[in-house]
């Protein structure tokens, strides 16, 4: 009987929570959904307004705050007696000359901030310039020094060098250039002391004949770089 | 103090001014070493008949030599023979870097003057003009004065192309060997018969001054040495002793010659003064001294002695008589014969059982092998160190080659008859 008892409880307790959870899922499901469709809208609207306003915000207060402090001020004159309001006027004329003179000492430290923030902008402007400068003129140096790898390459290509050539021996020539790239003149700047190998120098450079690369150059970069080229030649790979 | 500081200054200062002038310029450190590219355009005759095409055998000379290539002459489109009349550009398309133009005209009494230039086609420009003249005899004579002009201004070498061989030929007949002691040109043309005889005839040696021979011949039943002039063909014996009498080699001065006598029961160097007529025993050792060569400065031999147990090369002071072992890798070198530039030495070396013609550098100590054939013997080399000529087989016959002393070139001279073997490659001629 007892365990029928308990049985019972338990099969009524159970029945009426199926019934309290299937009521309260009937009846609370769909005003949660609306709850939350509604809110988002309300938080996109204010998003939406804050952040363009909040500079404004932040300066009106600094122009209102004393405006307040006036009013109170001019509460109190008539409320208390002629010296206690003339005191005090007094005491408020102090410490608006003083908030004055604070304003202008403010305003003074604010120009020279300024101007000092300025002075070291302009300051980095100079540096960044003069890196950029320095960067240029890398970048002008690794692009010369790529056209001249490649004159010495094709130098190499056409240097043939006579029998009489010797390890020692080094001839150092001037090339002229025009802005195609083509060789129009070569002179000697230092003689090898042998013929031969002078003219097999020379030989190498008209055979060369012209470097169309140069075409591509930047037209100031050729005329200050490679208008005349100086080469000096010196077989090292020669056996004697 | 103060000075040894201005002094590190100025020195620093240097450094950095020349290490900004080395940055300036471009170095070129290696090279493309190909032969130069050279038309020569065939000589103007102006009506002259001649049995020789000059300018074929000024091609030929510039093309043997290895250092040369040259445009045939089908491919090219004018035939001029003054500068003026050249237009570069149509030889520049022909890929030429020099062209050889010329014309010859005669100024009696059977004389023929040439004119030549050597025109630079890459640069455009006139190198040199030359002028050169002779009868119809020396037309092959001018030809190769004008290789040696040509050779000279563009390898800076001197040409070796006006000098001549002596060489031996054997030539069987009726089952019995006729031998015959030969000059040529160096192309190999124009051979002479200096000597003939049913006896070999071995190690023929230039004078110095180009005009005579030395040579041992076995016409007396056993070697002796004679010298005979080429112009005159007089000739004289020089030496008659018993055994061995060989390898005569005249000394740069032209009053002395080195030899190998046996006499005294081996081999040995000798000097003999062709003006006293005496001799001097130079060496003494109970191994074979053989094969005497002299150094340019007449006061040192190079000779080939087993000494050492195989066939070396070594030294020999004449005025200390202190010899000096120079060759050391490989178990056999001899016939050295050295090159003008007293350090070049052309020899006969044996490594793995083949026997090649090499050249050893006596300052690097450096041993180059410039041929591969088993038979090859006699090196001698030319008066301006550039090529060597050498005796070896084609087929089973004995023909003359010639090499490159760097191993760039190679060439075999126009076939005679019979075996052809010792060639001696003469001095400069003049």
């Amino acid at each position: 009987m007892s365990t029928f008892l308990s049985y019972a409880s338990a099969i009524l307790v159970s029945i009426a929570v199926h019934v309290l959870v299937v009521g309260g899922l009937l009846i609370n499901w769909q005003p949660e959904s609306k709850r939350v469709m509604i809110q988002p809208q309300f938080i996109e609207a204010k998003l939406v307004e804050l952040t363009p306003k909040k500079k404004p915000v932040v300066k009106k207060p600094a122009v209102k705050k004393p405006a307040k402090p006036k009013v109170d001020l001019a509460k109190k004159k008539r409320e208390a007696d002629r010296l206690r309001a003339a005191e005090k006027k007094k005491a408020a004329a102090l410490k608006k000359k003083k908030e004055q003179e604070l304003k202008a000492k403010e305003r003074e430290e604010k120009r020279l901030a300024d101007l000092e923030r300025q002075r070291v902008e302009t300051e980095f402007a100079e540096t960044l310039a003069q890196e950029q400068a320095q960067l240029n003129a890398k970048e002008e140096d690794r692009i010369a020094n790529s056209f001249r790898q490649l004159i010495q390459q094709r130098l190499s290509e056409n240097w043939s060098r006579p029998p009489s050539a010797r390890r020692d021996m080094e001839a150092v020539i001037r090339i002229r250039l025009v802005p195609t790239g083509r060789v129009v003149g070569v002179t000697i700047l230092q003689s090898s002391g042998d013929i031969a190998f002078d003219r097999s120098v020379e030989q190498a450079a008209f055979k060369a004949e012209q470097f169309v690369e140069l075409q591509k150059m930047d037209a100031d970069l050729f005329e200050r770089r490679f208008r005349q080229v100086d080469v000096a030649f010196s077989p090292q790979d020669l056996r004697l | 103090m103060s000075r040894i500081n201005r002094i590190c200054i100025a020195f620093l200062l240097v450094a950095a001014s020349s290490s900004a002038w080395s940055e300036l310029v471009i170095r070129v450190t290696q090279g493309n070493d190909q032969p130069t590219i050279i038309a020569v355009a065939p000589i103007a005759l102006n009506g002259i008949q001649i049995k020789e095409d000059i300018g074929s055998i000024v091609e030929a000379d510039l093309k043997r030599s290895g250092l040369f290539s040259t445009i045939p002459r089908r491919d090219m489109l004018a035939f001029p023979s003054v500068a003026s009349d050249v237009y570069y550009r149509d030889w520049r398309m022909l890929g030429t870097e020099y062209l050889v133009v010329g014309a010859m005209i005669p100024i009696g009494e059977g004389r023929y003057q040439l004119d030549f230039s050597l025109l630079n086609v890459t640069a455009q420009k006139t190198e040199f003009n030359h002028r050169v003249s002779g009868t119809k005899n020396q037309m092959r004579d001018l030809a190769h004065l004008i290789s040696d002009k040509i050779y000279q201004e563009i390898t800076g070498i001197r040409g070796a192309f006006s000098t001549r061989l002596a060489y031996v030929t054997a030539n069987r007949k009726n089952g019995k060997y006729i031998y015959r002691l030969n000059v040529s040109d160096a192309d190999g043309a124009r051979e002479k018969l200096m000597l003939e005889s049913p006896e070999p005839i071995m190690s023929p040696s230039w004078a110095p001054n180009g005009k005579e021979l030395a040579y041992v011949s076995f016409e007396t039943g056993r070697p002796a040495i004679f010298r005979q002039n080429l112009v005159t063909a007089t000739r004289q014996q020089l030496t008659n002793f018993t055994g061995l009498n060989g390898a005569p080699s005249w000394s740069p001065d032209g009053t002395k010659m080195a030899l190998v006598l046996s006499k005294d029961g081996n081999p040995e160097i000798y000097m003999l003064d062709l003006v006293s007529k005496k001799f001097t025993r130079l060496t003494r050792h109970f191994a074979i001294d053989t094969e005497p060569t002299w150094m340019p400065d007449g006061k040192h031999l190079l000779f080939t002695s087993d000494r050492g147990g195989t066939p070396q090369i070594y030294k020999l002071n004449i005025a200390s008589k202190a010899t000096e072992r120079l060759t050391f890798r490989g178990n056999y070198n001899a016939r050295a014969s050295l090159a003008p530039d007293g350090r070049t030495l052309a020899l006969i070396h044996r490594s793995s059982d083949t026997f090649h013609v090499a050249s050893f550098d006596l300052v690097t100590g450096r041993m180059i092998e410039l041929t591969q054939t088993r038979l090859d013997e006699s090196p001698t080399v030319a008066p301006n160190g550039a090529m060597l000529m050498y005796a070896t087989k084609q087929g089973d016959r004995g023909v003359l080659a010639a090499v490159s002393l760097d191993a760039g070139v190679r060439y075999v001279l126009p076939a005679k008859s019979g075996d052809v073997r010792e060639p001696a490659w003469s001095p400069f001629l003049r």
